[in-house]
Order: C-alpha cells, then sequence, then structure tokens
C-alpha cells in the first residue's frame, strides 16, 4: 500500500507535467496573402515580402478565452483592410503561451528565431509580458499589447519595445474609485476591499486606497483570496459579517462569476463595484446575481458609437455572437499596428522611425477616441462606468458614465 | 456563533462535492489499481452535458439524472476499449492513457461549450435561503450536503449490505480469487469504471449551480480529490468519506482564519496524516 501511495504521489507529479503543456492548435486562418489593389508600389517588378505579425497569448487554460478572442477580434479587423499593411502582405503566427513566463518566453524566441516575425501582438498575462521585456528589447522586436494590464509597464518597468493597446489597472481603478467617492451617498464610507491573492491585486489595492482614503473613506478590511479557491462561499460568510456598505472587488475571469454568484446565493444585497469583475463575456457565468454590478473598462459591446456598431456587426455576421473586451482588445491593437505600419510605408528596418509611428497613432476605434502616449507607452483613451442591467430580458453592460480621455502618467 | 456555524456548513458542502468525486476515484484504484487521472474530466464533462440538459428541458433535476447515465457509458466504452488491453501491461501506460483522456475530453469539450463561462441556475425550488435552526443558508448548499450525507448512506449500504457489495469489496481485497469463483471480473471492472465515472458527472451536475462552469474546472479539484483519497485511505468508501469532511473542512476554516496560509493547509493536513497513519487514516488491517 505505501509503494502505492508512492506511485500515486508520481503519478500527479507527472500529471502536473502534462497539464501544463496542454496543447491545442491554434486556430488561426491562413493568410489570404492579396497583392495590394490600391497601393502604388515604387519598385513594381519586385512583389513586397510578406509581413509576418506573431500572436502571443494564453489559448489554453483557464485564460484561453482571452486568447481565442484576441485572435478573432484581430483577424477581423486584417479582413476588413484585405490582409495588407504599408503594401505588404500580412501574415499571422499565432503561439500559445499558455499563461506561463517560460513557455511564453521560449514561443516569443521560436517566433522571433524560427518564423521571423516582423512585430508583435498579443499577450494577457502581465507575469508572463513582464518576462518578455528583456527579450523584446535585446531581440529590437515591437510588441503591441492586447490585454495584458500590470501598471508596472507604464511606470518603473517601460520598455521602449512594448506599446500597449489595451489598459493598465491604475486607468480603471481610479475612475472607479472616483465614482465611489463622488457617490459617498450611495455607497457609504465603510468599504470592503476583495481580491484574488496575487501580486497585481496589491497594486489594484494601493490604486483603490490613494483616493479613497484621503477622501474620508474607511476600509473595513483587504480580504485576499487565495488563488485557486474552488468555493466562496467560506469568503462570502465573511462579507457578511464584516457588512461592508460596498465592496471594491479585483477578481478576475471564472473566479470572478463565481464570487458574484456565490453572493447572490447568500442574496447580501451590499453594492459590488470592481475593475475586470463583470467583464462581458463573464456575465452569462454569474447569471441573475450579477444584475446590478458595477465595474469600470475601456470597451462594452453595447456601446453606442458608429464605429461600434459596424464593430459588433462585422463580429456577429462571422461569429454568428456579440464581441466582447478581448475581441475589441485585438481589433483595435491590429489597427494601432496597421496604421503604424501603413505610416512607415512596410519599411520596419528603423526602430526610431517604427517608435515615432506607432506614438503618432490616433484614431477613433470601436472603443472610442484612442491615441498613443509616450508618458506610458499606453493608449488615452475613455474609460466607461458600466452597469449589469437587463435589457430586454438579456443582462449586459450598460455604460452609466463616461470619463474621457483617462491618460496614465508615465513613470514617477 | 452563527458564523462558524455557516463556515462549517460550507465545508460540509464542499466535502460532500469531494465525497463524490473520491468514492469514484478510490473504488476504481481499490479494484482495478488504475489511478484515474481523467476523473477530474469526466466531473467536468458532467457539468457540461447537465448544463446542456438542463437549458433544453429546463428541468435540473433531469440532468441529474441524465448527465451520470451518459457519461457513465462513456466511461464504460472508454473502459472497453482503451482500458482493458493495458491491464496485462504496467502501471505507468495505463496512468498515460488516462492522461491522454485528459487532453481529449478538454478538447471535446472547448469545441462542443466553448471556453466561455456558463452558469446553470438552481432549480426554482433551492434558488434563495433558507433558516434552520436559525442559521440562514443557501438552500441549494442545505440540499447539496443533504443529497451528499444520502448518497453516503445509499453508497455504504450498497457496498456493506448487498451481495453485489460484496463482491466489489472482495475484488478490492483479491481480484484473482474472485476471477476463481466464476465471477465475470472484466464486466465488473467496466462496471465499476463507468459507475465512478457515473458519481463524477453527478459531482459535476450537483457543483454547476455553486461553482459554474468553466474549461479549468477539470483540473481544479483533481488536486484535492486526490489528496482526500490518500488522507482517507486508497480504496476505502469511508476513508473517501472521512478523508472528504476533513479537507472540506481543513480548506475552508484554513482559508477564513489564515489566508495567508490557505493554499497550503490541505498539504500540510496531508503531510501530517501521512506521518501519523502512512497507509491513511481508515485503512483496514491486510488490506
Amino acid at each position: 500500500m505505501i509503494k502505492l501511495g508512492l506511485f500515486l504521489a508520481l503519478a500527479a507529479a507527472m500529471f502536473l507535467l502534462f497539464a501544463g503543456c496542454k496543447k491545442e492548435e491554434p486556430k488561426a486562418e491562413p493568410p489570404k496573402a492579396e497583392q495590394p489593389k490600391a497601393e502604388q508600389p515604387k519598385e513594381p517588378e519586385k512583389p513586397k515580402e510578406t509581413l509576418k505579425i506573431g500572436y502571443l497569448g494564453p489559448m489554453t487554460g483557464a485564460l484561453g478565452e482571452y486568447g481565442d478572442e484576441n485572435v478573432k477580434g484581430l483577424h477581423l479587423y486584417l479582413e476588413q483592410v484585405k490582409y495588407t499593411a504599408g503594401g505588404r502582405p500580412v501574415k499571422v503566427i499565432t503561439e500559445d503561451d499558455a499563461c506561463d513566463p517560460q513557455t511564453g518566453q521560449q514561443k516569443l524566441r521560436k517566433l522571433i528565431e524560427s518564423d521571423k516575425v516582423d512585430i508583435l501582438i498579443g499577450q494577457v498575462c502581465s507575469h508572463v509580458t513582464l518576462a518578455l521585456a528583456d527579450i523584446l528589447k535585446n531581440e529590437k522586436k515591437f510588441l503591441v499589447t492586447t490585454t495584458t494590464s500590470t501598471t508596472a509597464l507604464s511606470r518603473d518597468q517601460k520598455n521602449p519595445f512594448i506599446y500597449r493597446g489595451s489598459f493598465n489597472m491604475w486607468m480603471v481603478a481610479a475612475p472607479l474609485t472616483k465614482h465611489i467617492v463622488a457617490n459617498k451617498d450611495k455607497y457609504g464610507t465603510k468599504g470592503l476591499f476583495v481580491g484574488t491573492d496575487m501580486a497585481t491585486t496589491y497594486s489594484v489595492a494601493k490604486d483603490f486606497k490613494d483616493l479613497y482614503l484621503p477622501s474620508g473613506g474607511e476600509l473595513v478590511k483587504e480580504m485576499y483570496i487565495p488563488l485557486g479557491t474552488v468555493d466562496y462561499g467560506p469568503f462570502v460568510a465573511e462579507v457578511k459579517r464584516l457588512n461592508p456598505g460596498f465592496i471594491f472587488a479585483f477578481v478576475p475571469g471564472a473566479d470572478g462569476a463565481r464570487f458574484v454568484k456565490a453572493m447572490g446565493e447568500a442574496a447580501l444585497k451590499i453594492p459590488i463595484l470592481g475593475v475586470s469583475l463583470m467583464d462581458d463575456y463573464i456575465i452569462p457565468g454569474a447569471g441573475p446575481a450579477a444584475e446590478g454590478l458595477i465595474t469600470s473598462a475601456q470597451y462594452t459591446g453595447s456601446l453606442d458609437t458608429p464605429e461600434n456598431k459596424e464593430f459588433v456587426r462585422l463580429y456577429k455576421e462571422k461569429y454568428g455572437k456579440m464581441p466582447d473586451e478581448n475581441s475589441n482588445n485585438g481589433w483595435d491593437p491590429m489597427r494601432i499596428i496597421v496604421e503604424a505600419v501603413n505610416k512607415v510605408n512596410g519599411d520596419l528596418a528603423d526602430e526610431n522611425k517604427v517608435r515615432e509611428a506607432l506614438l503618432g497613432v490616433s484614431f477613433t476605434g470601436a472603443r472610442g477616441p484612442i491615441r498613443m502616449s509616450g508618458k506610458g507607452n499606453i493608449l488615452v483613451e475613455n474609460i466607461y462606468i458600466r452597469q449589469v442591467q437587463n435589457v430586454n430580458g438579456k443582462l449586459q453592460n450598460v455604460v452609466i458614465d463616461t470619463i474621457k480621455d483617462v491618460e496614465d502618467p508615465g513613470p514617477q | 456563533m452563527d458564523y462558524y456555524v455557516i463556515q462549517f456548513l460550507n465545508g460540509l458542502s464542499y466535502a460532500m462535492l469531494l465525497f463524490l468525486l473520491a468514492t469514484g476515484l478510490s473504488l476504481v484504484f481499490g479494484m482495478m489499481n488504475i489511478i484515474n487521472l481523467a476523473h477530474g474530466s469526466f466531473y467536468m464533462l458532467g457539468a457540461y452535458l447537465g448544463y446542456s440538459t438542463a437549458l433544453k428541458t429546463g428541468n435540473f433535476w433531469l440532468s441529474l439524472l441524465v448527465a451520470p447515465l451518459v457519461i457513465g457509458l462513456v466511461g464504460f466504452i472508454l473502459e472497453f476499449i482503451f482500458l482493458r488491453p493495458l491491464y496485462a501491461r504496467g502501471h505507468l501506460q495505463q496512468v498515460l492513457l488516462t492522461v491522454g483522456f485528459i487532453f481529449v475530453i478538454w478538447d471535446v469539450t472547448t469545441t462542443l461549450w466553448g471556453k466561455s463561462v456558463m452558469s446553470v441556475a438552481a432549480p426554482p425550488l433551492l434558488a434563495g435561503t433558507a433558516k434552520f435552526w436559525g442559521v440562514i443558508y443557501p438552500s441549494y448548499r442545505f440540499f447539496l450536503i443533504g443529497f451528499g450525507l444520502v448518497a453516503a448512506l445509499a453508497l455504504w449500504l450498497l457496498l456493506e449490505r448487498t451481495r453485489l457489495g460484496a463482491v466489489v469489496r472482495a475484488g478490492v481485497a483479491d481480484q484473482e480469487m474472485v476471477g476463481g469463483l466464476g465471477i465475470n471480473i472484466k464486466m465488473l471492472f467496466s462496471s465499476i469504471f463507468a459507475f465512478g465515472t457515473a458519481l463524477a458527472a453527478l459531482g459535476g451536475v450537483l457543483a454547476a449551480p455553486v461553482l459554474g462552469l468553466h474549461p479549468g474546472m477539470d483540473m481544479e479539484l483533481l488536486i484535492a480529490v486526490l489528496i482526500v483519497v490518500v488522507v482517507g485511505g486508497l480504496g476505502t468508501f469511508a476513508g473517501s468519506f472521512w478523508g472528504a469532511l476533513l479537507i472540506g473542512e481543513a480548506d475552508t476554516f484554513g482559508k477564513i482564519l489564515i489566508p495567508e496560509w490557505g493554499l497550503v493547509i490541505i498539504y500540510a493536513v496531508m503531510t501530517l496524516v501521512l506521518l501519523l497513519k502512512p497507509e491513511g487514516l481508515l485503512v483496514k488491517k491486510g488490506a
């Protein structure tokens, strides 16, 4: 029996190893390498070389959905420009980093050394992006990020080869905190911070406290939920005991759905506000308990602008469902690359010119007007305060307030 | 005081889920000497199938019946086709095969249902909260605890008080002897494997209204369940039950009382148990 126990332990260890390597064939579509029609090449006898864009992000595992949507969104945008940028046909090579820094580094090397990509797009998991930073610098390859949201990359770890096409935690946490402070009559001054116990959470907690505490707000507790928690019941019981006036939560992904579900299960009527808590695609996972929840984000599918309506229409036509934040995080950042590449006429040899082009990008995307800021190497964009509401029998995020042109201050 | 009662109930409802999964895993292991690492995958498959059944028919109770039956059948077929030829080989090949199942089932699940987070509503009867002995607690979790206890009693009666149970227990003790007594051991193996996967699927359906559905769920309970099986004693039914209770409560109170240590609590408990009773809490002498 002891032998068997040992064997069991070995088997479990082996299995863990395997689980790490769960693989999936990238679903990238074959590039439609149509020759540019509108473009007037200076040397018409020589067809331009294909521009290879590498997508690196999680395609499997708990955050596989994020990568999946990034890729869907970016291909949809490339279809609109007929897979051409700067007069060159575009090809996308997708790699799965499995949200693991080591895998990410290996795949990045593969993309650079064997696929010889010209520029990179992607990233969801902050710790992976941070692990890639030095390689990008050494290899002089530009990365336009899609979802990754660590504030560090805009501040002390700002990198001249990483430009952010999404948002950082400060950019969403600060406006939401201001919303709380401005609505004291509604939420009171007795807050509870709830977050998944990981590095980013502590920076979000700081962003929240920096604005909330000086306003006279009181924090009854900072609750950090261990990673990998399956049952949120125990934490909800704790919330009930503390009985705060409101909850500021940072519980990303499927865990957020569970937390909100467990709150609903216990029928607690405490207002919940959060960042990365109730993104569009999580709502069905939380069910009716999500109603009334307030979050801040740079995009939501229900945005009522012509640019977004067009994006939603195209996306629905192709994929048969509503796009979410992550699909948009493929669409708008890909446009950043295409516009920058157009500006340098497809020639990415001179890093300074590419940098200048990226920093010069400015357009009205599906999420609203955006431009790249050099302060934190990240977009200046609108942040929307959204509330989950029942619209014609369907729960969805509805914009209740717009904070225009939020800009990260950059390294302090 | 109420607070601790509620936390105890939280631990209990979590333990019941662990128990349903651990029993199947432990039975299959005790009888067939196979660690079915794809056990969590059957749990996930059950949850998703239950989701679709509940969505199509609008009846949660039906999904509680359909998912275990279908997944049990899937388990039966998989054992019949893939595991049988490997009994003569070593443990390693068998475990590798079940690891293969994990990948295949993950791909099948994400292809059929996508990678989004989904939820199943608790049946209307159990949607709100209920009050028992002055404690307000979600009705569905009360149900979960009751269901788990009844299932445990039923399984215990089945294993300890029926002829079928006697055959199974005999199989755990000495399979060759059982074969020698004229019992179709191959058929018994397939049935036990199917029964184990059906229990996993049942766990999945029951968990869905509390935990929701997402593609990573196959792995997240597996480690805890393996720990339950090791702590309780490999291949024993009572071990799964008491092991699940111990781990469920330890995990809940650990995360509440010392959140900084929340992740290691169950491993610490396992280490402690293995140091004191290396064969698990409830292993019968001579097994």
